[in-house]
């Protein structure tokens, strides 16, 4: 699948941040061991009372995790 | 420096709309983890607090690694039996509150749908708790973590 390509905009600058549902993809992306992302992200929706078949959005250049739209960790960390 | 990622986690988690679940969670044998009160805030893992606040009462337990089936099935065991006659397990049965065991697949290794007891299965079930293994091994289309509830 291919992933949402997102383009926000600020100043004179552009920012442009890759976002995907795509797990997997994000975890080659970001050059991630899959295990050790695999216990962050689950982790966070433990923590979060995320559900288990309920998407998270993933920042391919960050790490960031979004969940509805909103931060709520990072893959890295 | 990051902990060795086991096959497999199994914990706990109850949900309910209206039930607050801090206190008959105090009388059960398992330690909580995360406590979200309806309309509180949330700290992240990180310090910061979440934009949105809990939208119902949660509680997630500890969990436990687990590498095989046999592992899987004691602590699927463990859980049913601290739930036994309780408070918690009349408001479950009653659907006031939502019960899930939740067992994050890591590795490959296990085939945990297949080696999961029928019997804890079986009990699970008779007492309204929804047996889950989430795959993080396996995939969906999309690419997200796949879910099975047994």
């Amino acid at each position: 699948m291919k992933p949402t390509e997102t383009a926000a905009h600020g100043g004179a600058e552009q920012q442009v941040a890759v976002l995907t549902n795509n797990f997997k993809y994000a975890c080659r992306a970001l050059r991630l061991d899959p295990y050790g992302a695999s216990d962050v992200l689950h982790e966070l929706k433990e923590e979060l009372n995320i559900g288990a078949g309920e998407d998270c959005t993933f920042d391919t250049e960050t790490g960031d995790v979004y969940f509805n739209g909103e931060y709520i960790g990072n893959l890295k960390e | 420096m990051r902990r060795p990622i086991p096959n497999g986690k199994v914990s706990l988690r109850l949900r309910s709309d209206d039930t607050p679940l801090r206190e008959p969670a105090t009388v059960i044998s398992l330690a909580p983890k995360y406590v979200h009160d309806k309309g509180a805030p949330i700290r992240l893992a990180n310090g910061r607090i979440r934009a949105s606040k809990a939208a119902g009462y949660y509680i997630a337990f500890e969990g436990h690694d687990v590498n095989d089936a046999a592992a899987a099935n004691l602590r699927i065991g463990e859980i049913l039996n601290a739930l036994r006659g309780t408070q918690l397990a009349r408001l479950i049965a009653s659907g006031a509150v939502e019960a899930e065991i939740d067992l994050a697949a890591f590795r490959g290794d296990v085939d945990w749908e297949a080696q999961l007891d029928p019997a804890l299965i079986k009990a699970a079930r008779a007492a309204n708790i929804r047996i889950i293994v989430e795959h993080y091994d396996k995939f969906t289309a999309e690419g997200a973590p796949l879910a099975v509830r047994l």
